[in-house]
């Protein structure tokens, strides 16, 4: 697929931080119920 | 803890589950701005490059606001309110006098009241807007759309016809009033339980829609091309201070900050263990979810697929999301066939779910202070809502059915004042509040009650208590500056004058209302100033 890399590493730098936040809340989370589950 | 004496308390109702709680709030900050406002400006301040001002703003300035309304919202809650002055006000009298205080909060309630008010007035008329598009597109209306020209053509004369602008406007705003009048768990909760995992699912379908489109225009103008010319770079954009002013603005849109308290009145429905930061954090991290991957793959690959290079020209000038959203899409959908007929409800319904399920929160704000501070029950608080921002809003109707020469002086005039320059203020006061006035140590203490993660303290002392204030103060400086010369700030025909009346009136009316309920529960502490 023709995508420019300046392109590509833009889009990868935004979702990377948007996923990046999703895991690390995601991480949180189940960190939480674990501990409350013990 | 440092705590303020409890008179006699309420009972509130509470969010019945996390998730329902972490829907709703996400609904309140997803909005249109996420799908036709962010890609616009992205396209028109940098492309890719955009990010960096936009990220930069949503650490130093997003965020931590968002933590500061949720955790004035819970203490707020406690005490048994749902509105920014009464809230303003328990914060604030630790540093300052109760009178003072009380001044404070008055005029801080109040401009959250005037944004309130008048933001919901014309932002139901553009939710109105999107039902009427979903239901044009199912009965194949865009197929006779050919041009831009045609599509603007249809635009206005949608605006310019009372019966479908007036019922659509008219039957939106019902059913955010009736939501609304259901409560917290039967209306508003079960209302994002609902719309939100539907808006998703749009979302999802439209940007695999939008990124294997192909070309059903030019064979050169292929969706995914649109798509990479939106993430291409142009870093030169970065040397334009106003990059960084519209990355942060973007950011206070987006996440609904500053926006007539509305998320601390969410967040005033929390029991006081609660959880604080990892649940703000969350609603964030959905927000961008639905903005930076979902917004940005849609209307641009699509608008791309339809206009080309020369279309996004139009976009980097600075052609709005919306016009881009009503001029080059349903040309696109009519052409398309039936698949084009139903990509076009669901862009539009997903529109209209995003504005919903913001407005709601902007109606509850406001019945709460009927409901808490004048004993008024919430099924008629939520009416009596309805009824004012029907009082804001039927002009901008009034201004299409006339047809003006602009047909939105009103609601671009509106948007200027309460959608955009009154958000600063509200923000500014709210931090002010509390990190100056409550205190950084007690405030970080409070929000740390309950929690599920520890933000740390230097986050708080340095980036909310500091730099967060100054950036807000430069943003406000800025805005007046540049913003005041432009046209939407100027009224130009009747209809901008009767804009600047209305929110003299509604300044003037949310002092009045503030203060009766500010007096009605602290009168006697505020008049003896102890």
């Amino acid at each position: 697929m023709p995508f420019a890399p300046e392109a590509a590493a833009f889009l990868a730098f935004g979702w990377l931080v948007v996923f990046g936040l999703i895991v690390f809340v995601a991480y949180k989370w189940t960190k939480r119920r674990k501990q409350g589950a013990s | 803890m440092v705590g303020v004496p409890i008179l006699a308390v309420p009972r509130r109702e509470h969010w019945a589950t996390k998730v329902g709680l972490i829907l709703a709030m996400a609904g309140n900050a997803i909005g249109l701005g996420n799908f036709i406002r962010f890609p616009a400006k992205a396209a028109a301040y940098g492309g890719g490059a955009y990010l960096i001002p936009y990220f930069i703003a949503l650490f130093l300035l997003g965020i931590p606001i968002m933590f500061v309304e949720w955790v004035l919202g819970r203490y707020g809650g406690a005490h048994g309110h749902g509105h920014l002055a009464p809230m303003l006000y328990i914060a604030s009298k630790k540093r300052l006098s109760p009178k003072s205080a009380a001044w404070f909060a008055i005029i801080g309630g109040a401009v959250a009241f005037v944004a309130g008010i008048m933001i919901n007035g014309y932002y139901t008329n553009i939710i109105g807007w999107m039902a009427f598009y979903a239901f044009s597109s199912l009965r194949g209306a865009f197929a006779g759309l050919k041009t831009a020209d045609d599509a603007i053509g249809y635009f206005k004369s949608f605006l310019t016809n009372p019966a479908y602008n007036f019922s659509t406007w008219l039957i939106s705003l019902f059913i955010i009033a009736f939501i609304v009048s259901r409560g917290i768990r039967r209306g508003i909760e079960i209302a994002a339980k609902i719309m939100m995992p539907i808006l998703f699912l749009e979302g999802i379908i439209l940007v695999i829609l939008s990124l294997t489109l192909g070309a059903p225009v030019k064979p050169e103008w292929t969706s995914i091309k649109g798509f990479e010319w939106l993430w291409t770079p142009k870093l030169a954009k970065l040397g334009d201070p106003s990059a960084f002013i519209e990355g942060a603005g973007q950011i206070f849109f987006t996440l609904s900050i500053g926006i007539a308290g509305i998320i601390p009145n969410y967040a005033s429905y929390l029991r006081r263990e609660d959880d604080i930061p990892l649940s703000a954090l969350t609603t964030t991290a959905l927000n961008e979810f639905a903005e930076v991957v979902m917004g940005a793959s849609i209307a641009i690959p699509l608008a791309y697929a339809f206009g080309g290079p020369e279309l996004m020209a139009q976009v980097e000038a600075g052609m709005s999301g919306f016009i881009l959203s009503v001029s080059a899409l349903p040309p696109l959908f009519g052409k398309l066939g039936g698949v084009g007929a139903l990509a076009g409800f669901l862009w539009f319904s997903l529109l209209w779910f995003a504005g919903v399920t913001s407005a709601i929160a902007i109606v509850n704000v406001i019945t709460a202070i009927f409901e808490e501070d004048f004993n008024i029950k919430r099924n008629i608080g939520a009416w009596i809502t309805f009824a004012l921002i029907f009082f804001a809003g039927v002009f901008v109707n009034i201004e299409g059915a006339m047809r003006t020469e602009q047909l939105t002086d009103y609601l671009d005039l509106a948007d200027f004042y309460a959608g955009s320059l009154l958000l600063l203020v509200v923000a500014l006061v709210e931090v002010i509040a509390v990190l100056w006035l409550w205190g950084a140590d007690d405030s970080y203490e409070e929000m740390h009650r309950g929690a599920f993660m520890t933000v740390p303290k230097w986050y708080w002392r340095i980036v909310a208590g500091i730099i967060t204030p100054i950036y807000l103060i430069i943003l406000l400086i800025w805005f007046i500056i540049t913003g005041s010369p432009t046209a939407p700030a100027r009224p130009d025909n009747i209809f901008g004058w009767i804009a600047v009346a209305m929110l003299v009136i509604m300044f003037i009316l949310g002092l009045i209302i503030n203060r009766m309920a500010l007096y009605r529960r602290y009168g006697k502490e505020i008049i003896g100033g102890v």
